[in-house]
């Protein structure tokens, strides 16, 4: 899903590098203390994935972790996502370095929504908690898919074609990641509910809360 | 204080999970490689160059669309990679070429081509057509040891006749080139999630700064 160099207009550019410096920066403003560590090693995680190559379908196509990464830092996924991308970009030449906040967009992002739409469904019933996930992994990919081809319509013809072409290209991937976030997300929930964005962390965001006030 | 129990008892178990996903990153890596990166391989036999396309992991660019522009940026011709991701052709002159590969899905990659890879008369005539009747009757000379001492070739037939058993024996030299895979080496993976956990360690101490200052 990385965008080459050369491939995009300067606007295209612009205006994904623009959004991704913002993300990032809300991203390190949330960014407390405790989320270090976990920022760090999902992004060293996030890192190594683009090296799982996926190897059905039509086209070439590697695992991205947006949905997991999304779901255990919310905003802070644009910090460790933008940093991930810039050293496969450097190391591995995936991408490039002025295409670096559009990649950042087309995988941050969807992290983020990924946090907002399942963030809270993970912490309940399990036959809730375990399709959330699911879903999580499965839909991180095609809005990753959907924003480049918002990317690329500016360059290559049909809106409509190229998302198609993208989406078909990944459905193995969104697969795999839906089972991975279910793993993952099972996991934590037996060894350590906490991680998980919902109840717990909304406790201790309110005690904060009135504790400041 | 719950805090800090919380982190290290975190750590404590997630351990395994992320040594987990790590591991099976470099399980994989000798086997598939990498995905998401399209190089396009392009050398030249007398004045036809031929092309190489395909996506790191091995797969081979079907129907993606060549450019061909000489220096000036002027479009000399385009095309589409068969099945097995080449492409053959022929310039109209035999000039420096940038040859641009368009794989769709914001895969792109270049290839230049110098002047002076093409033969002899490359800089002086583009037809080099005269060399191609004498080149029997000089090989049955060579091939007779007797008459070995009359042989006398005017310089450019014999130069032409090197170059093009040179094209014959280097071709497959040349085309094992463009097959062989350069992916991430094991110490670009290493390098960059040291990189990522060297960003922690910095994030972390300067927000333990921050906190007791």
């Amino acid at each position: 899903m990385h965008i080459s160099e050369g491939v995009l207009s300067g606007p295209v550019l612009l205006t994904g590098g623009a959004l991704a410096a913002a993300g990032t920066a809300v991203g390190l403003k949330k960014l407390d203390y405790d989320r270090i560590a976990r920022a760090g090693l999902l992004s060293a995680a996030f890192f190594v994935a683009s090296l799982i190559h996926v190897p059905i379908g039509p086209s070439s196509v590697h695992l991205i972790l947006s949905g997991i990464v999304g779901l255990m830092l919310g905003w802070g996924a644009f910090p460790a996502i933008v940093v991930a991308l810039l050293l496969q970009g450097i190391l591995f030449q995936f991408g490039g370095l002025t295409t670096l906040g559009v990649n950042t967009m087309i995988m941050a992002a969807p992290a983020v929504i990924c946090f907002y739409l399942f963030g809270r469904l993970v912490h309940g019933r399990r036959a809730v908690a375990l399709p959330a996930a699911f879903a999580c992994g499965f839909v991180s990919i095609l809005l990753g898919a959907v924003v480049a081809g918002a990317a690329l319509m500016f360059t290559e013809e049909n809106f409509l074609e190229v998302t198609l072409l993208i989406v078909t290209a990944h459905i193995p991937v969104m697969v795999i990641e839906g089972m991975i976030t279910v793993f993952c997300v099972a996991f934590f929930r037996r060894v350590q509910p906490d991680l998980l964005p919902g109840a717990r962390t909304a406790d201790r965001a309110t005690l904060q809360e009135r504790k400041e006030t | 204080m719950k805090v800090r129990f919380d982190m290290a008892a975190w750590q404590m178990r997630c351990w395994p999970l992320l040594i987990g996903i790590w591991a099976l990153g470099f399980l994989l890596v000798p086997n598939a490689v990498l995905a998401h990166k399209v190089t396009i391989f392009a050398w030249v036999e007398g004045h036809t160059v031929f092309t190489e396309s395909k996506f790191s992991g091995g797969r081979v660019a079907k129907n993606a669309r060549i450019e061909v522009y000489n220096m000036a940026g002027d479009k000399l011709l385009e095309g589409q990679t068969d099945e097995q991701g080449k492409f053959v052709f022929q310039p109209p002159q035999p000039e420096a070429l940038r040859i641009v590969l368009l794989a769709g899905a914001g895969h792109r990659n270049e290839w230049r081509v110098a002047a002076d890879e093409f033969g002899d008369g490359a800089t002086a005539t583009p037809t080099p057509q005269p060399v191609v009747p004498a080149a029997p009757a000089t090989r049955d000379a060579l091939s007779t040891d007797a008459h070995r001492p009359d042989v006398s070739l005017p310089a450019g037939e014999l130069q032409a006749l090197i170059e093009r058993s040179l094209d014959k024996k280097l071709a497959p030299i040349l085309h094992r080139l463009g097959t062989v895979d350069t992916g991430p080496s094991l110490s670009d993976i290493i390098g960059g999630i040291g990189y990522i956990l060297g960003l922690v360690g910095l994030a972390a101490y300067l927000q333990s700064r921050r906190k007791s200052g």
